[in-house]
């Protein structure tokens, strides 16, 4: 059972690719545009200036696939603190909803090399939340829980 | 203060622990736990009864804490879509990495001849 308290959100995945690869998709905004948003959300913004001090701004937005959601837009607007490629990155940013500020939060990507894989953490600390947060997420994955029947293991270090 | 900044603090995550662990537990309690000053707990012990994390209950001459169970659940709960979200984006990384890897040259290994 996790408990929610003792840390920060915190995701692990290992991928089938080298290092410098999984680096790229973080840094490089055409592929992160690819992948930002999940099935069914595009992300007509995305723009990525990977290096210290440097902005980050995504916008996702809703395709026909999520139903009712469709048209529903998610931004993102944020800076990147730190850059140490290729094994971290760390950017602090808000998420907007109905152009209200929701959610400040800081993002810690770190990489790490298993072989000829790599392990990747997602470590998210929420510093601030505003009333309707949590309805916006809920919006967001309503439209997800249609297509995700099947939900690849996860990791809840918590 | 919102719930979140309130947990954004790791002393308040610390506190908030202990409380979850042992249960009803006075201020005294609290702050033998840890080398700040009794005063400095105080604060974070009202950040974290004004964000409904924590409950204070008058039970004889003690004020005890409990941590609010309702509040962690939601909070359990938020965890968990947000876990979703990542997780359905983490699947869409994968296929772009499986991709991007068919056209990939490594750059440190030696050169070709």
């Amino acid at each position: 059972m996790m408990n929610p308290i003792h840390k920060q959100v915190v995701f692990t995945r290992v991928f089938d690719a080298p290092r410098e690869l999984v680096w790229k998709a973080w840094t490089d905004e055409k592929l992160v545009q690819q992948w930002w948003g999940p099935k069914g959300v595009t992300n007509p913004v995305c723009e990525v200036d990977a290096k210290n001090g440097g902005l980050i701004h995504i916008v996702m937005e809703a395709g026909e696939e999520l139903g009712s959601a469709k048209g529903m837009r998610w931004p993102m607007k944020g800076q990147f603190v730190e850059l140490t490629e290729p094994e971290k990155i760390v950017f602090t940013a808000i998420a907007i909803n109905n152009d209200q500020p929701i959610l400040e939060h800081t993002t810690t990507v770190t990489f790490e090399v298993q072989g000829e894989k790599t392990k990747m953490t997602v470590e998210i600390l929420v510093t601030r939340a505003l009333p309707g947060s949590e309805n916006a997420l809920a919006g967001m994955q309503a439209g997800w829980n249609q297509q995700l029947d099947k939900l690849v293991e996860f990791v809840y270090t918590m | 203060m919102d719930r979140f900044s309130a947990l954004a603090d790791p002393t308040r995550r610390s506190i908030l622990e202990l409380v979850a662990t042992h249960g009803g537990m006075s201020t005294t309690d609290i702050s033998s736990n840890f080398s700040m000053s009794q005063p400095a707990i105080s604060q974070h012990l009202k950040v974290l009864r004004t964000a409904d994390l924590l409950v204070m209950e008058k039970r004889a001459q003690q004020h005890l804490y409990t941590v609010n169970k309702d509040t962690l659940l939601e909070i359990e709960d938020w965890v968990r879509r947000m876990g979703r979200v990542w997780n359905a984006r983490l699947d869409r990384l994968e296929e772009v990495l499986r991709k991007e890897k068919r056209t990939y040259i490594p750059k440190k290994k030696g050169r070709k001849i």
